[in-house]
């Protein structure tokens, strides 16, 4: 137990000066982290020791949310991180879903807890073990807990394969050994420098923070993306790793073109989260002199294909071939695998499989066809074992690398009682991947766009918030009466008028 | 009158930043560059920018988005003003 503490415990002893961590604020090295990880232990322990502590963690410095990761994977823990754009009552629901017993948080973020019952939790500010430079209790060091045996260390909210969110369970041997997967696929040793600029509640900000820090390398943390500061963190610290979603490849897509000179660190980009255009995809690869990567994965089962450099000329269109240890099937709605070039569902058997979605043994169970996840996305194999990815299966959009479901969008909107029915769709975007519209029947079509911006905007986070608002007098169905969802996304798709134009002039002035 | 509508303008900006940024402990005035300051994600940004488009019904012009000098509360109100009352 305490597999991933351990790991990162023998790395900060192997090079206890060496720096582990560079953020906007400053250097850690391996000691510091490793000795502030001990104190968020004691800490913990000294405040909850008699059952596992089940952590939210309302952080967004890197250092804190770390080294407290740590802390509690020292004390076989539980961590479930949380973005703190949500709104009060979605970090309850989450919590509450997770049986959460502990808060962190960093002061600057306490107005969103202070409506909760004090009671029920315990409520610990950052600003207490900065203050606690000694805490006196201390746990086991033998790591042997009553609940050890839970390997419950991180719960991500995922999508599942039915389009809701579900909290996924990954324990600390998933964590150590997808870090190992990207140590070997992409040879990564300790001397490397590797970037994340995507928050620790993603998925992939996880996976970009244990990559380095178990191995030795030194993590470069970005909190806040924009191309400049991604430009400089490179350049300064000459960074040799990164995996980047589409939103942030393409802001940096001149920025890489014309910065080539100040990349020469770089031995490997990878790209991650969305599916990004072909053609994009091909000036990259052309332009960068460094090995550069696509992937195809999902927080259930880490990196599933991996399309390297050397295929990528004859293959660009696709997501490369399957892992090491990895299969991939491609499924049809009862399970049976179709042949190649067929489109069906993505199904992957992967030693990396996540430990299964909280206190929804049924919903693990309906994951999963003869040891095969069902990810929920559509896609074909050819004849030489490439994958493509296609689509889509489940209700849920991916903005930014950050998934949003559309249930939650249109129980806000129907709150609204000129709003007889409402569909929340994914519309094609260069900037985002996808961003979401919300089609609404009104009577006589009423448009009520600005009353529902302001709905929106007081019960969803801004990334939750849809882009723009249609009204109809009523909404195409499928054959069996559903709402034709892919009949509103191909009618709404030509309608688009590049609609994150406005974000992208403010920010980047193009 | 127009007076007044603007500093409801400004208003509406500034209850939409202190509503959508992460951090409490901002202080907002006239000048605050909402772009450079990263009160705001850009999620937000863009959110905020459909919001006033459609609770206005005015539209914003790309040569005016870009312009960084509009990236202020007062000239961000200012303009959208400026557009209502044409």
């Amino acid at each position: 137990m305490g597999t991933l503490f351990n790991t990162f415990k023998d790395a900060a002893e192997s090079f206890p000066e060496k720096t582990a961590l560079i953020t906007e604020g400053g250097r850690h090295s391996y000691a510091s982290l490793l000795t502030q990880a001990n104190l968020w232990a004691n800490l913990l322990y000294a405040r909850n020791t008699n059952q596992q502590p089940r952590v939210a963690l309302l952080i967004e410095d890197p250092f804190h949310t770390i080294s407290t990761s740590f802390g509690v994977a020292r004390l076989d823990g539980n961590c479930v991180p949380t973005n703190p754009q949500l709104h009060p009552k979605q970090l309850l629901h989450n919590w509450q879903a997770t049986d959460v017993n502990i808060v962190i948080y960093e002061p600057i973020f306490k107005h969103k807890i202070k409506s909760f019952p004090q009671n029920d939790w315990i409520f610990i500010s950052t600003d207490e073990v900065i203050q606690q430079q000694i805490v006196e209790t201390t746990p086991p060091s033998n790591n042997n807990f009553p609940w050890s045996k839970q390997n419950d260390f991180l719960i991500a909210f995922s999508s599942g394969s039915t389009g809701t969110p579900k909290p996924t369970v990954l324990s600390q041997e998933n964590k150590l050994m997808r870090a190992q997967q990207s140590w070997d696929l992409y040879n990564l040793i300790s001397d490397d420098v590797v970037l994340c600029a995507s928050p620790y509640f993603h998925s992939l900000g996880q996976r970009l923070t244990y990559v380095p820090l178990l191995l030795g390398a030194t993590l470069v943390y970005v909190t806040k993306f924009t191309p400049k500061n991604w430009l400089s963190f490179v350049s300064e610290h000459q960074v040799s790793f990164t995996i980047g979603v589409s939103s942030h490849l393409y802001a940096l897509k001149d920025a890489l073109l014309d910065n080539a000179e100040q990349l020469q660190s770089l031995k490997t980009i990878v790209t991650s989260s969305a599916p990004i255009d072909t053609e994009f995809k091909r000036e990259i690869f052309e332009a960068i002199g460094c090995d550069f990567h696509e992937i195809y994965g999902a927080t259930e089962i880490a990196i599933a294909s991996n399309l390297t450099k050397e295929n990528a000329s004859d293959k660009f269109a696709s997501v490369g071939l399957p892992c090491s240890n990895i299969e991939v099937r491609i499924l049809d709605d009862v399970g049976a695998e179709l042949p190649i070039d067929t489109v069906g569902e993505i199904a992957v058997k992967t030693p990396l499989i996540f430990q299964g979605y909280y206190n929804q043994p049924d919903a693990t169970k309906a994951s999963f066809v003869d040891g095969y996840f069902l990810t929920g996305d559509l896609g074909t194999i050819d004849q030489e074992g490439f994958l493509y990815y296609v689509s889509r299966k489940k209700d849920v959009i991916i903005t930014g690398g950050i998934n949003i479901y559309p249930k939650t969008i249109e129980s806000v909107i129907s709150q609204n009682p000129d709003v007889h029915e409402v569909a929340v769709i994914g519309v094609n975007d260069k900037l985002f991947g996808e961003v979401s519209i919300a089609v609404c029947v009104t009577t006589d079509q009423k448009n009520i766009a600005s009353e529902l911006h302001l709905l929106a905007n007081q019960n969803l986070a801004p990334y939750q918030c849809p882009l723009k608002y249609f009204f109809r007098e009523s909404l195409p169905l499928t054959s069996t009466g559903k709402v034709s969802k892919l009949a509103l996304r191909e009618e709404y798709n030509a309608l688009n008028q590049d609609w994150t134009m406005p974000l992208r002039l403010m920010l980047y002035g193009e | 009158m127009t007076d007044h509508l603007e500093s409801e303008i400004q208003k509406f900006i500034m209850n939409y930043i202190h509503d959508h940024a992460a951090r409490q402990d901002i202080v907002l005035d006239r000048a605050t560059n909402f772009v450079e300051s990263q009160l705001l994600d850009s999620f937000a940004i863009l959110n905020l920018i459909m919001t006033l488009e459609s609770q206005y019904s005015v539209r914003l012009e790309p040569q005016e988005l870009a312009d960084p000098g509009l990236q202020t509360i007062h000239a961000l109100a200012h303009i959208i003003h400026e557009k209502i009352i044409a």
